[in-house]
């Protein structure tokens, strides 16, 4: 039945829908947009994913960007190292060639972070530095509707470290993550808090045929240049790269999230080999700074009960649809540790929490204050969420909790077996564990 | 096997005013182009297609709509800019032209602030004319479903363009 007679006439929306209906078409399409589609067809390698080859892993860089993000409001930035994917063809190995005889690169990022169907918006932009081997420095300015923070964020992966400054404060926080650094070399994709450094290795696993399978997507003028493009998915997201056809750097990446809903990352303006100031790159805090340490612990098992929990009694005694660094995750946490949020408030500035004052900075005192108390809190809620999202193909992980009540007896909502065990870990509904053998994981209800 | 020479070259039009109307200038529309027929292409290794033309209206006004609010977010933090590749007026009144050319302007903003599925079904419906069961088909929706769904969208709407002019009355 079309019900078009029973709405009541509006002018407005008639008359802009009589517009839009009416809006002149350019001539088009024209013979080189219709030649790059069928070049595109014909080159295209698109083969869907399995959900359980889809990689889940995490970078130990989350939980800084997490920190941040729960302390000044930052966006996730820093979190999107963590996407994968690649492609089996000629010139995606020509890309990686490319960017294994770097020895600096400067880009630039923009990142915007859409939550609660845009009420919650997020833009960071910024610029990046890297340099051979292993050093990268990034430079982000992240804007709300109510705020502006700046932020600086340096690592040296060889060294195992890394430093956060937040000019406005004068607050340094150095950050030992040797032991996530050795964690995340048990998995043979692990994550990289570098984001350049990331995007190497993702065309080298690409066009080491280690990766996923990616699209081809044909050619495309970007920035004046001549470029081909290749997409890669997994169950992180999305990566768009868009490479000089000529030389086969990259022009321009894109980063879109699944398991980071809502996160959309655009890196562009590539400049390479260029002579970088070692100082930009220096672990020291700057003079005139305070500064706080922070030791990076890997995650266990027992953190993604918690989290489990913690998500479940947030979202009325109900597991939520999806397991990913969303809204529901993040509102759980930030319920969680607003209580020492707001002691940190009081004691500081009175009754007023962090988020009363729109626009005000936290005293150099008060982050460093807050950065020792929440740190390991925030630790501590995240890590079951990390712990997850780091998991690989070779752990089978499974979720199927959407829908059910926590407590549920008999009940299993999450399995995976663990790396080098024979047996699956099958997480239920009460939080309970047990350990069962793939046969009977086969029978387990739920999707896969 | 799909002869896509032949597709493209019959739905290429459809496809490309499709995009045009929505997104409002060749750039973006030219990429909508693109990635509707490569989206086409992933569809038809997975299922026959019976109908292109509703499949890739469908994918151009997803694809489009996905711009559009793409763009709408880059506009509230950048300033606007003057697309020199926006699309060339027709030969009309100019004050007629410039009003309807503003009133698309802003149902295109609208659109980027509906839910996706609500937005696509006003696009299929109010703009390229697909019936109820033809967008249910589609978008594996009831009819009834569509309507409610279409009425929400119009409501909406209603409501974003009314702040939209009430601002501007103000400015």
């Amino acid at each position: 039945v079309e019900d078009r007679q029973d709405e009541p006439v509006d002018d407005l929306l008639e008359r802009a829908t009589e517009a839009l209906r009416r809006a002149p078409v350019p001539q088009g399409p024209s013979a080189e947009a219709i030649a790059r589609v069928m070049e595109t067809i014909q080159t295209a390698d698109v083969v869907p994913q399995p959900v359980q080859e889809r990689v889940r892993k995490m970078t130990r860089i989350v939980k800084i960007a997490i920190a941040a993000t729960i302390l000044v409001g930052l966006g996730v930035l820093a979190s999107w190292t963590m996407i994968g994917g690649g492609s089996g063809n000629i010139a995606f190995a020509a890309v990686a060639e490319a960017l294994d005889q770097l020895r600096s690169a400067s880009f630039d990022i923009n990142t915007e972070t859409n939550w609660d169907a845009g009420k919650r918006h997020v833009t960071t932009s910024g610029k990046g530095y890297f340099l051979a081997p292993s050093k990268q420095r990034t430079e982000i300015s992240s804007t709300t509707a109510k705020n502006t923070s700046k932020m600086v964020m340096i690592f040296d992966q060889e060294a195992g470290k890394g430093l956060m400054l937040m000019s406005d404060q004068k607050f340094a926080m150095a950050m030992d993550i040797a032991k996530m650094k050795e964690n995340a070399k048990k998995s043979a994709k692990g994550a990289s808090p570098d984001l350049f450094e990331t995007v190497r290795r993702l065309v080298r696993e690409g066009s080491s045929g280690t990766g996923e399978k990616a699209e081809n997507l044909g050619k495309k003028e970007i920035d004046g240049h001549p470029a081909v493009g290749f997409r890669t998915h997994n169950a992180m997201g999305d990566m768009t790269l868009w490479a000089d056809a000529q030389t086969a750097r990259p022009i321009r990446v894109e980063l879109t999230g699944e398991m980071f809903e809502g996160v959309r990352m655009v890196m562009s303006h590539f400049r390479y080999n260029l002579a970088l100031d070692p100082s930009l790159f220096s672990l020291e805090p700057p003079a005139g700074y305070s500064s706080q340490t922070v030791n990076f612990q890997p995650p266990v098992e027992a953190d993604l009960l918690r989290m489990l929990r913690m998500v479940a009694e947030h979202g009325k005694g109900m597991f939520p649809a999806k397991l990913a660094m969303n809204k529901e995750v993040m509102d759980a946490v930030m319920a969680a540790v607003q209580p020492e949020v707001n002691k940190i408030a009081a004691k500081h500035i009175g009754k007023a929490n962090l988020k009363a004052k729109p626009g005000e900075q936290p005293s150099s005192a008060m982050m460093a204050d807050t950065m020792k108390t929440l740190m390991p809190l925030v630790q501590k809620q995240m890590g079951g969420i990390i712990f997850y999202m780091q998991l690989t193909p070779e752990n089978d992980a499974h979720y199927a909790g959407g829908g059910v009540k926590l407590g549920t007896p008999d009940r299993p909502i999450l399995w995976y077996r663990p790396s080098g065990a024979a047996k699956y870990r099958v997480v239920y509904a009460d939080l309970g564990v047990k350990e069962m053998s793939a046969e009977e994981v086969k029978k387990l209800p739920g999707p896969r | 096997v799909t002869d896509w020479k032949i597709i493209v070259e019959q739905y290429g039009g459809l496809v490309w005013a499709t995009a045009c109307r929505l997104v409002g200038n060749g750039v973006d529309a030219s990429d909508c182009f693109q990635e509707t027929f490569l989206e086409a292409v992933k569809i038809s290794r997975k299922e026959p297609v019976r109908d292109w033309s509703a499949l890739l209206r469908h994918l151009a006004t997803a694809r489009s709509l996905d711009r559009l609010r793409a763009r709408c977010r880059q506009r509230e933090r950048t300033p606007a800019m003057t697309d020199p590749d926006a699309v060339a007026g027709r030969e009309a009144d100019p004050a007629d032209e410039a009003q309807a050319s503003e009133l698309a302007e802003r149902l295109r903003t609208a659109l980027a602030e509906l839910p996706a599925e609500q937005a696509e079904i006003f696009c299929l419906s109010c703009i390229n004319g697909l019936s109820y069961r033809e967008i249910g088909e589609r978008l594996r929706l009831s009819t009834n479903a569509v309507g409610v769904q279409l009425h929400r969208a119009r409501g909406r709407l209603r409501e974003l363009l009314a702040t939209v002019d009430t601002t501007t009355n103000e400015d």
